[in-house]
């Protein structure tokens, strides 16, 4: 009787540990796990539509210093002006027992993606890029609005409501994490 | 008996009604209130602003710039709702966004990412020694930081107060990063409520 009731507690340990696996949608990582990402919408710069004043002003700059080597006509104005941005925010869970951490994320959708973080003294808010995010063992970190964040530098698209932007994230462990986090409203 | 507590409660609601009862404002209130110093800029759209064209508005103001992907659309979209929530009194109410990055700010960029919160929302910007004023009169700390191993180049740190101005021009509130958005309506329906005089 012991010894089924032996068996029965490890078949459902199984159990559990399968329907976890597999639960996660949109990760595939042993360490550390991914819920609830998201990505705030964001539009491209004007370039291509109908420009302003301003838009006019600059392309008559650019005729007087043609930039060798810029290719597509898109990119106008200074050297980090005119870069749309946005953010993706997830939950960071580590059911391992060991450390882990997020040291590189990569994306489509923007020519540059780091791991930054916000820090808030007397009110004056620092964004800081960051080496890496840690997640401690048996622990989460929550990236969010004010806080850590994968931060998306030069769309290369634009981000709309109810959209899917694809973001693969590696651990310092040598693990990838796809992650698929749907646009949201800002 | 009945007669005695039923006048009693006639006075207590004319009372709190009368608006004697006073409100206690959840920002920070600035005592006494003195005239919140001009922003002599341009918005995004090429218009000269001058806060002295928004008597009988409460203006609030907010400091931020675009390149900020994390903090300002905070800001912004909880003034936004805040927007939303006070319904037709909204149209009592301008929302300002005065730039801490002139150099990355320009129009178009402005245009398009205070747009996609609320068309009415303007976005200031000017010459850098009138900004650096108005970052002074309104004590917000800006400061430039270079990310050299960044693909932003730098960032600005900057302070993450929101503003409010009377309808008289008087600088009346102010609100730390991350005031519930129930509060700021609340605070902004009490300005409303009661106009100054003077």
């Amino acid at each position: 009787m012991r010894r089924l009731l032996g068996l029965l507690a490890v078949a459902m340990m199984v159990v559990g540990l399968a329907g976890c696996g597999a639960s996660q949608s949109g990760t595939q990582a042993s360490g550390i796990t991914v819920r609830d990402p998201w990505v705030r919408a964001a539009m491209m710069n004007m370039a291509g539509d109908q420009s302003g004043a301003m838009g006019n002003m600059q392309q008559g700059n650019m005729q007087s210093t043609p930039m060798a080597g810029m290719g597509g006509g898109h990119s106008h104005g200074n050297e980090y002006g005119n870069t749309a941005m946005s953010a993706a925010y997830m939950v960071l869970e580590n059911k391992g027992s060991t450390a882990d951490a997020i040291v590189k994320a990569e994306s489509d959708v923007a020519k540059t993606v780091e791991l930054h973080n916000v820090i808030m003294e007397n009110n004056v808010m620092q964004m800081r890029p960051v080496e890496a995010i840690e997640v401690p063992a048996n622990g989460q970190v929550e990236l969010k609005p004010g806080g850590f964040h994968v931060m998306l530098i030069g769309l290369t698209r634009d981000l709309k409501e109810g959209e899917e932007v694809m973001i693969k994230l590696t651990t310092r462990s040598g693990k990838t994490i796809e992650v698929k986090a749907p646009v949201r409203k800002p | 008996m009945k007669h005695w507590f039923l006048s009693l409660l006639a006075i207590v609601a004319a009372f709190a009604l009368s608006g004697c009862g006073t409100y206690e404002f959840r920002g920070t209130m600035l005592q006494p209130p003195n005239p919140a110093p001009e922003l002599p800029l341009t918005d995004q759209f090429g218009n000269d602003f001058r806060l002295s064209n928004y008597r009988g508005k409460v203006v609030l103001v907010f400091f931020g710039f675009t390149h900020c992907p994390d903090i300002c659309p905070t800001a912004l979209s909880d003034l936004k709702r805040v927007m939303e929530k006070l319904g037709k009194d909204a149209e009592k109410v301008q929302v300002v966004f005065v730039s801490v990055d002139p150099e990355r700010d320009t129009p178009e960029l402005m245009q398009r990412y205070l747009a996609s919160f609320n068309p009415t929302f303007l976005g200031l910007n000017g010459d850098r020694a009138v900004l650096e004023n108005a970052y002074k009169d309104y004590g917000v700390t800006v400061i430039r930081r270079d990310l050299p191993n960044s693909g932003l180049g730098y960032t600005i740190d900057h302070s993450g107060y929101i503003y409010a101005i009377d309808q008289v021009g008087n600088w009346r509130l102010l609100w730390a990063h991350g005031t519930p958005v129930d509060d700021i309506v609340s605070d902004v329906q009490a300005l409303l409520r009661n106009p100054p005089r003077s």
